[in-house]
């Protein structure tokens, strides 16, 4: 019984074409995503749009995968927020993985899941947020800060969330690898040889 | 999941999350500048903000005319009516023509500092997702001779202080930030304080004045303008009185100041890049 990485048969050139427009598809959503927590038009209720993209991406790709795109998630909802830069990275990329780490060991990919896992992504994301801007530094009308700003935020982004999921399982149906919940990790590799010889 | 915590997968993953991590502390460390990484990062997405807005912009007006035509014809008639019955008014009183020659007075300021260094125009090209302050984002940086903490202005006053700042674009911490502390003076009886807001003044895009004194002659609708520091040039109009309160202490007053600048709704301002007496 031993982990190791599923052997792949090479990539034909109509797979390479899809893997690249897929994965130009999602940065476009990632960069199209940030115009939108920039541009101001939601005023409060700004939903973090890249949240459940990061949450709805890491379900469909491998950990590896997940925690870089989740990292680049996180940069961007920084930089759109006017975060620490890296402070929100490090909490997407921790559900990020955990994400693709339950997707392909223990959960089935579906809408329930998916918001299961995007509630938890918020949830992380505007609790540190809370604990790490507000808290710790005993800002002044604290309550007024999460009325007006943070629940309002965390509500809408629960809210668009679906859409986001639909959008990306769309993009991984007609783009992506059909490899997610076939890799067992503790698939007894080298007993299989050994029927096989 | 045993098999996991061992893999390779698992090593690369650990080291991934320790270079967000050092990238981290090394931003933290950084401070107000703005670090290499995220610099590459808004550099790309940049393009795309400006064009987003750009549409956000002409479609919020569009729909905006298509949708009030009706309301704005009708505020259009009233107010043309009210402008009638003002203009009558202004020729009665004296006191609103004193008015006029104070406010016309506090407008001059700019002209008479020969010594300002104003920026060229600065576009507001994004504004900071779920921020109670007001912050944003303008398109010029150190390389038009903008440095950190230079005051912001628009045509009728003060709005904040450049935050942090890149070679091609600043970021702006408006005066309802509790970070950004002005001292502000008025102009009826010289009463001087200091701004100190905090989320519940800022919510509603009004700023708290703190450490007035007791003595102090000040009421609603005075102008309030800048003291004049080394980060503030002196008599920039920052905005009216709305209220007056006595401190709990008992010893001084606050004042609640409506700032002369709607922080949501501008498109361009201005910076002073040096003034007699600016911080080097």
């Amino acid at each position: 019984m031993k982990y190791r990485l599923p052997l792949r048969d090479p990539l034909s050139r109509t797979e390479k074409r899809n893997r690249a427009v897929k994965w130009g598809i999602f940065i476009l959503m990632m960069l199209l995503f940030y115009t939108l927590m920039r541009v101001g038009i939601f005023n409060r209720w700004q939903p973090y749009f890249i949240i459940p993209l990061t949450a709805a991406v890491a379900m469909f790709e491998s950990e590896i995968t997940a925690c870089i795109f989740s990292m680049f998630g996180g940069f961007m909802t920084d930089i759109a927020c006017g975060y620490l830069f890296g402070f929100s990275a490090v909490w997407l990329m921790t559900v990020g993985v955990l994400a693709s780490l339950l997707v392909r060991n223990l959960i089935r990919v579906n809408i329930v899941n998916f918001m299961l896992i995007s509630f938890a992504a918020v949830v992380a994301e505007f609790s540190m947020d809370y604990l790490f801007n507000v808290f710790i530094w005993n800002v002044k009308h604290s309550d007024v800060v999460i009325m007006m700003t943070i629940l309002p935020s965390a509500i809408s982004t629960v809210v668009v969330s679906p859409a986001v999921y639909y959008l990306v399982r769309m993009v991984e149906r007609r783009l992506g690898e059909e490899n997610v919940n076939v890799v067992n990790y503790t698939e007894p590799v080298t007993e299989e040889k050994s029927e096989e010889e | 999941m045993k098999e996991f915590l061992h893999s390779v997968k698992f090593k690369i993953i650990i080291c991934i999350f320790a270079l967000v991590f050092g990238i981290m502390i090394y931003a933290a460390i950084a401070g107000d500048n703005i670090i290499f990484p995220r610099s590459i990062l808004e550099t790309i997405a940049q393009p795309f903000v400006t064009a987003g807005k750009a549409v956000s912009d002409w479609t919020s007006n569009t729909i905006d005319t298509l949708v009030n035509a009706g309301k704005y014809r009708e505020e259009n008639e009233r107010l043309k009516e009210m402008l009638t019955e003002m203009y009558g008014q202004i020729i009665d009183k004296e006191k609103t023509d004193a008015e006029n020659e104070q406010y016309r007075t506090i407008l001059g300021i700019a002209e008479e500092h020969n010594d300002y260094k104003w920026s060229s125009p600065c576009s507001v090209i994004a504004r900071n997702a779920g921020d109670i302050y007001a912050g944003f984002t303008i398109d010029k940086g150190s390389r038009d001779g903008i440095a950190l903490y230079d005051p912001v202005f628009t045509s009728v006053g003060l709005v904040g202080v450049v935050s942090e700042l890149s070679e091609h674009y600043s970021v702006v911490k408006t005066i309802l930030s509790p970070d950004v502390s002005v001292g502000v003076m008025s102009t009826a009886s010289k009463t001087v304080g200091v701004t100190e807001n905090d989320a519940e003044y800022a919510a509603e895009g009004l700023c708290l004045i703190s450490y007035v004194s007791k003595s102090s002659i000040i009421g609603e609708g005075d102008t309030v303008v800048t003291s004049g520091s080394s980060v503030f040039p002196e008599n920039m109009i920052v905005g009216t009185i709305k209220r007056v309160f006595d401190d709990k202490n008992g010893l001084t007053r606050h004042a609640v100041l409506e700032p002369s600048v709607d922080f949501y709704k501008i498109s361009y301002v201005f910076v002073v890049i040096g003034f007699n007496g600016q911080e080097e």
